[in-house]
């Protein structure tokens, strides 16, 4: 291995023995570039007498002059080139200050660069090591102390009154290309501003200038420029918004050219904040109010897409039409008073909700932003408020339009898809409403009613049955599943008692009675327990004994283990009735309730088919009634007054005027009734004081067993949020309790107190000994 | 060297006045011959360096030329490239304050 040997090597001697010569030489360089004189500067000469100068270690000294040099350098030269410029912040001079300032930096740029070269050694072993500046980074530093700093309100007005007037173009002229065409070199000015202010960190460095001066300036600048620079108070609402539907995309154009995607986005959104929140969100209101009274659908659909980001506008673009849904259901529907019945004010109250509804389906049927399909939300929601206005009454008359249309026999103009299309409203709400439960439950009356009348379609109530159950859910629903199963069993029973009979004919007076017998599920349908013992004691006319007596033999065959007991208050009696004298009979179907039947057919049996064999001469007084129904005192009365007193159904008459019942007088069949329809249904009147005689007979019982209902659901929820818990505060378990029920109904302090109590009794929840407002579960 | 242009070459001439023809895409991986050629000075075409010696410029041109190449034939290789790359013992001294003053 060759042994190394290393040669001495002798350093060249350096150009100047001076600092000040060597200074010198670089001075006249840095003079030559700052007036662009280069050619006759050897790079390598500098570069070598900085090199020198590094090499005698008098960097510290070289750097200090060169700072002192560039700041007097710079300061010179911005004297010369603004000095005499007129400044002030007319707008005319801005372009022109701006393309001033933009070729002043660029030629400095340019210098910089050229300085920063020479000084690579420089940089080397001085700068960098020590955690000085670089040369070029300590240029741009001094332009900004030295040029920058002194001239910044100046370029920063400049700059803004040039955007500004570009913008101006754009707002007025409606091709964009044209003017950013026209607009090119100004623009690409700016740009070139924009990067220098990029470039030039201030703050030691960490930051630059455009972020700590420029942006927050510029981005307020525009805020102002978009408040101020339109005269918005004169315009009208339409005015605005066309003026509005404008700007954005004009800002997005320029500032999508000028700017980087930070800076664009946080002008987008000053624009955004000053157009819609301050200024659309305002109108937005009579806006809508506007497409929706015109019907305007196009116009809505422009109003909905102003803004798709905005959540806060969107939100009220929404409300609005939400608001004006509501007032117009508030302005233009109304009960109809006029109406005789009840239900037909709620029957023609309902569907001018449901046309409404149909007409706003079709009228909100637009694109929505975010590709939501707002309409029927929308929709709903404001039809839900006003419903809520007067819960009772809508869930009422809801009812009541349910029950008019699931009434209606099957025709060729009333199917299954009509009803399901007429009913499919009302399921809607149904949902919605904060008392499901309350119309569920008069949905159950008004069908006990339907079923039991016979007056209802098997297939209409299962399907509105099923919708509902997807709707309001099953646990609403199970009776009313049970209530339509009885049904279906009755049905079946009695075709085969028809089927028994029929073949035996061991009676033939029963072959003209018609008996649809109903096998109902105690528990599933809306009745009080019935009054075993007055059941028993009414006594039936015969041949009506002997049918039920028929019927409670097949039943007892099918089904031996079941006790069978009759209702006869809940039955319905249809009669066929000739009135008058021989001569000029009218005829009626009458339609009964039972007990008010078996009195009319006292009447009927007196009259001569006497087949019990009684004496026929003795005159109905209340008592004699009384006794052959089996009925109470009260319920003849009530019956009497129903079928001899009531202007409407007359078909008994008595013989003492007046409309009180004496136990002397005497009723007998009142063959002058007339009435204008074949069909006569007698409705029982209502005696019970504070109740009408029209529709609120089942308002109270309704009201008694929501209650119940609710009061065992508000049990099952405490006690089972107790349990989870453990120990709770009152309000935090009241707030609980509230959320888990809301589904069913709006649970109320009253409700909740009474569960409360309920439950402590029984010894499911205690008190805190120490804090009465704390619940503990045993 | 013959199959390139007279144009894309430099001729940086040393302390005796040698005279040594280098390709400006070689040359310009050194930021100070970059400068010098590209920037607006005196230096064109022929950069005179009169701190270094013609075997010791020959060693750096050697040097540019070889990095040039592996850079364009796919980067990564230096490894290889620092292997052909043979400095006599002697000179190493000479070519360091070189390569300082080249800032490569």
């Amino acid at each position: 291995m060759a042994p190394l040997t290393v040669k001495l090597v002798k350093r060249n001697q350096p150009l100047y023995d001076s600092f000040d010569d060597s200074w010198q030489v670089v001075h006249n360089a840095l003079e030559k570039i700052f007036s662009d004189n280069t050619s006759e500067v050897s790079f390598e000469r500098v570069y070598r007498v900085v090199y020198d100068i590094a090499f005698l270690g008098e960097t510290e000294k070289f750097y200090k002059k060169m700072t002192t040099y560039l700041i007097d350098r710079l300061s010179l030269s911005s004297q010369e080139t603004f000095g005499n410029m007129d400044v002030s912040s007319g707008s005319d001079s801005s372009p022109k200050f701006i393309q001033c300032f933009n070729t002043f930096w660029l030629a400095n740029n340019h210098h910089f660069k050229l300085i920063g070269d020479l000084m690579l050694y420089f940089d080397k072993v001085y700068s960098v090591p020590k955690r000085k500046l670089q040369v070029i980074d300590l240029c741009y530093s001094i332009f900004a102390t030295a040029v920058l700093y002194p001239l910044q309100q100046n370029l920063l007005d400049a700059f803004t009154n040039t955007f500004n007037k570009i913008r101006d173009e754009l707002i007025d002229s409606e091709d964009y290309g044209t003017v950013l065409e026209k607009n090119a070199t100004i623009i690409a000015e700016l740009k070139s501003l924009i990067s220098m202010m990029e470039l030039i960190l201030v703050n030691d460095g960490n930051v630059s200038f455009y972020k700590t001066s420029f942006e927050q300036y510029f981005v307020d600048k525009t805020k102002a420029f978009y408040s101020n620079s339109i005269q918005w108070d004169n315009l009208p609402p339409l005015e605005i918004f066309y003026t509005i539907e404008l700007l954005s995309p004009a800002e997005r154009e320029i500032s999508k050219r000028c700017f980087n995607d930070d800076t664009s986005s946080k002008l987008l959104n000053t624009v955004e904040e000053v157009l819609i929140n301050d200024k659309a969100s305002n109108i937005v209101n009579s806006l809508v109010s506007m497409a929706m009274s015109k019907q305007d659908k196009d116009l809505l659909e422009q109003i909905m897409h102003l803004s798709v980001e905005n959540t806060e506008y969107t939100t009220r673009a929404y409300d609005a039409i939400k608001k004006y849904i509501f007032n117009d259901l508030q302005e233009n529907i109304c009960v109809d008073e006029s109406l005789r019945r009840r239900s037909l004010m709620g029957i023609q109250w309902t569907f001018e909700i449901t046309k409404k509804r149909t007409n706003y389906n079709k009228f909100l049927d637009i694109h929505y932003p975010n590709g939501n399909d707002a309409s029927s939300y929308i929709i709903d929601e404001s039809f839900v408020k006003f419903l809520e206005i007067n819960i009772k009454q809508s869930i009422e008359f809801l009812c009541y339009y349910a029950d008019s249309k699931l009434k209606m026999p099957p025709s060729d103009s009333v199917t299954l898809e009509t009803i399901k299309s007429d009913l499919h409203p009302i399921i809607k709400f149904s949902e919605s409403l904060s008392a499901m439960d309350d119309f569920m439950e008069t949905y159950r009356v008004m069908l006990s009613k339907r079923l039991l009348h016979q007056r209802y379609t098997y297939e209409w109530e299962a399907s509105v049955l099923k919708s509902l159950s997807s709707e309001v859910g099953s646990y609403l629903t199970v009776n009313i599943e049970t209530m339509l199963k009885d049904m279906n069993i009755s049905g079946d029973l009695t075709r085969s008692m028809k089927a028994m009979t029929g073949s035996k004919t061991t009676d033939s007076s029963l072959s003209h009675l018609d008996f649809h017998p109903s096998v109902l599920t105690m528990t599933a349908w809306p009745f009080d327990s019935m009054n075993e013992q007055e059941e028993e004691q009414t006594k039936l006319p015969s041949v009506m004994q002997r049918q039920l007596d028929v019927f409670a033999d097949v039943y007892k065959k099918r089904y031996s283990q079941r006790i069978l007991k009759w209702c006869h208050s809940l039955g319905l009696v249809e009669i066929t009735y000739w009135f008058g004298d021989d001569e000029s009979t009218r005829k009626y179907d009458l339609v009964l309730p039972f007990h008010s039947a078996i009195v009319f057919l006292l009447f009927v049996v007196e009259n001569g088919e006497n087949q019990e064999g009684k004496q026929t001469n003795q005159p109905w007084t209340l008592d004699r009634i009384q006794h052959a129904t089996g009925l109470t005192t009260a319920e003849v009365t009530r019956q009497l007054i129903s079928l001899a007193i009531a202007p409407r159904f007359r078909i008994l008459k008595k013989t003492s005027p007046g409309p009180n019942i004496q136990s002397t007088d005497t009723f007998s069949i009142n063959e002058d009734f007339k009435s204008p329809t074949e069909t006569v249904r007698v409705k029982t009147v209502n005696l019970t004081p504070g109740t009408t005689t029209t529709g609120g007979n089942d308002g109270t019982s309704i009201q008694k067993s929501l209650e119940r209902d609710r009061f065992v659901v508000t049990n099952a929820a405490v006690a089972r949020i107790m349990k989870q818990n453990k120990t709770l505060m009152e309000r935090e378990l009241f707030e609980q309790c509230q959320a888990v029920l809301k589904p069913h109904f709006f649970l109320q302090n009253k409700t909740f107190q009474h569960s409360l109590h309920h439950l402590i009794d029984k010894e499911y929840l205690a008190t805190d000994p120490d804090d009465p407002q704390v619940y503990r579960y045993l | 060297m013959s199959d390139v242009r007279e144009e894309d070459t430099v001729t940086l001439i040393a302390s005796d006045g040698t005279k040594c023809a280098i390709i400006k895409k070689a040359a310009i991986i050194s930021p100070v011959l970059k400068a010098m050629i590209q920037g607006p000075f005196q230096e064109k075409d022929e950069v005179t360096l009169p701190d270094i010696g013609p075997d010791v410029l020959d060693k750096v041109v050697e040097y540019l030329e070889l990095k040039c190449r592996s850079v364009r034939e796919g980067g990564d290789n230096d490894e290889t490239a620092i292997a052909q790359f043979k400095v006599p013992p002697e000179m190493s001294l000479e070519l360091l304050l070189a390569a300082d003053y080249l800032n490569v």
